[in-house]
């Protein structure tokens, strides 16, 4: 099994695409940190809009929890795509190049291949995940400083310094589980298809349609979103409410974690059935 | 007489409402160079795919060693090597690269890597990447991966496809060499001079179905008509006429067609025709003979 974790490990590594998540997002966030500093008189007349009548403020709260914070709540819908650059292919991309007629006639299981692949699936997700949060941050922070965050929830919410790097890790948690189950999907249309760009197209529509029904309030839509894993792509935003609400985190944890099994489990039986013609 | 390392029976397989393959019965000899000759769309490649677990969904029984495989079994992958269709490689690494990663899960040591390599000529560009490889190169290289961990049985799927004929005759060597060391190798193709170049038995595959048992492919392969191509056939003709091991059949310009009861005939008529410039020495199979009122095979 272990071979077979670095055999995967290896494939990715020397591919050129497992690196395209990691340049975009190591060179999008300084340019929007820059931006948001640049901008930050603007920005900080829209925060304060007309409270500005009713309190002082001395100092900015643009600082880099504020520019870090911005970026993972603009940015988090668009990781899904991120998400399924290698599970897209991981299967797929062996079943249209034919490896899989040289790969799969050694003495192993297409069960512990699977597994193998799924494990770097994972690895994959959470790494990039875990890069997003701490790149954000580690470079808002260094770029224009750190300080108090400022968020809307349930009016002005000022949150202490010491208060903010924990909140970080929890929206990453809860954010890498919706991501590492957008992931299984893809990796359940990657089991099916013989390229790597149907799982994409197919994996982001259902996120949009899914979406969708999350921003759409209309009763029947609020009635099924709390059951689709996509009503949790901004279960971020969350981590920063004063109390933290954690029975809608268990609840995206359940329901991340039953479709990201019943997807895993539908690849599963077709790939070890699957006939290899191509 | 010998015995069968492989027996298959009754083995079919349909893709929805097509029948690849209707109850495929032979049996493959230990230690023997085993033909599946079949034209295009004949399920030679079908029926190549079922021994490493690649087609999951089919009926049958395949025994080894006269022991029942079933389908899940790894006995089929672990004591053999496999080069299905096309060789296909992770085209973004070196070959050696594509080794290592087989070798690790195949319980091999890396020194074999360097050996297989070696063996199919391909040592100096182990380093490249295999998308600088031309075809002839990847089959090579695809031969290399069969034989790494050194199995017992080697499954090749017209091995000889996109070598030029130096590569071919490479080939041809490296397979009679495998034999010699005591493998037994099971090849498809659609050529009948690579069966007659090789094989020890074969089995000829049409519509999914198989014909000719293991008996008659002995006997269209141990013919004992030959070919010689000569500068002086009267004096070549004269000097066969007065040995016994050989009559003299018909002859054709140059060419001398004669049948030979010798077991070493090549070396017996170079001694004979001493002093006549010999241009071809060569045995005439009753393959096409066999085959002439069905040129799909050909």
């Amino acid at each position: 099994m272990i071979n077979l974790f670095y055999n995967e490990l290896i494939k990715i590594l020397f591919k050129r695409r497992t690196y395209i998540s990691f340049l975009l997002i190591a060179f999008l966030i300084p340019v929007i940190v820059y931006a948001i500093d640049y901008g930050a008189a603007s920005l900080q007349t829209k925060i304060y809009g007309q409270m500005e009548d009713s309190f002082i403020f001395i100092g900015s709260i643009v600082n880099g929890y504020l520019a870090s914070y911005l970026i993972v709540a603009i940015l988090i819908t668009h990781m899904p795509f991120l998400s399924t650059i290698i599970p897209s292919e991981i299967i797929s991309g062996e079943y249209s190049k034919g490896t899989f007629r040289m790969y799969l006639t050694r003495h192993i299981s297409r069960r512990n291949v699977f597994i193998s692949k799924l494990l770097i699936v994972y690895l994959y997700t959470t790494i990039m995940m875990f890069f997003f949060f701490s790149y954000s941050l580690i470079v808002s922070g260094l770029m224009i400083g750190t300080g108090e965050l400022i968020v809307f929830h349930k009016g002005i919410l000022l949150l202490s310094e010491d208060d903010i790097v924990w909140r970080f890790f929890l929206g990453f948690a809860f954010s890498n589980m919706v991501m590492i189950t957008v992931a299984s999907l893809c990796l359940l249309f990657s089991s099916f298809s013989k390229n790597s760009v149907t799982p994409i197209i197919s994996t982001i529509s259902i996120v949009f349609v899914g979406s969708a029904v999350s921003f759409i309030p209309i009763d029947v839509f609020e009635l099924v979103n709390p059951y689709l894993f996509t009503g949790y792509i901004d279960i971020f935003l969350l981590a920063f409410h004063y109390p933290v609400s954690y029975d809608i985190f268990l609840n995206c944890a359940i329901v991340c974690a039953l479709w990201s099994l019943l997807f895993i489990v539908i690849a599963y039986y077709n790939f070890v059935k699957r006939d290899i013609l191509e | 007489m010998k015995n069968n390392i492989l027996e298959f029976k009754n083995i079919s397989k349909s893709y929805d409402k097509i029948e690849a393959l209707k109850n495929i019965s032979f049996s493959v000899p230990e230690n023997s160079i085993f033909g599946i000759l079949g034209g295009n769309g004949s399920g030679k490649s079908t029926f190549m795919k079922i021994l490493p677990g690649l087609i999951y969904s089919w009926s049958g029984e395949i025994l080894y060693q006269n022991k029942s495989i079933n389908k899940d079994s790894m006995i089929l992958r672990e004591n053999f090597g496999y080069l299905i269709e096309s060789p296909t490689f992770y085209e973004y690494l070196s070959a050696k690269k594509n080794l290592e990663i087989l070798a690790r899960i195949s319980n091999v040591g890396m020194q074999r890597i360097d050996y297989v390599l070696d063996l199919v000529n391909l040592s100096n560009r182990s380093s490249d990447k295999v998308s600088s490889y031309s075809y002839g190169m990847k089959q090579r290289l695809g031969i290399a991966q069969a034989l790494l961990h050194d199995p017992q049985v080697i499954v090749l799927d017209e091995p000889n496809n996109g070598l030029d004929p130096n590569g071919i005759a490479d080939m041809i060597k490296l397979i009679k060499s495998l034999k010699e060391e005591g493998k037994t190798i099971c090849l498809s193709t659609h050529i009948l001079k690579d069966v007659e170049d090789l094989c020890t038995d074969f089995t000829v595959f049409k519509d999914g179905k198989n014909s000719i048992s293991n008996s008659m492919s002995a006997q269209l392969l141990s013919s004992k008509k030959w070919v010689i191509n000569v500068s002086d056939v009267a004096l070549a003709i004269t000097k066969i006429k007065d040995n016994n091991n050989f009559k003299v059949l018909s002859r054709h310009n140059n060419n001398i067609f004669i049948e030979s009861e010798s077991l070493n005939t090549i070396e017996e008529i170079n001694k004979l025709l001493n002093g006549i410039d010999i241009y071809k020495i060569s045995k005439e199979s009753n393959l096409i003979e066999y085959f002439e009122n069905d040129k799909s095979f050909l």
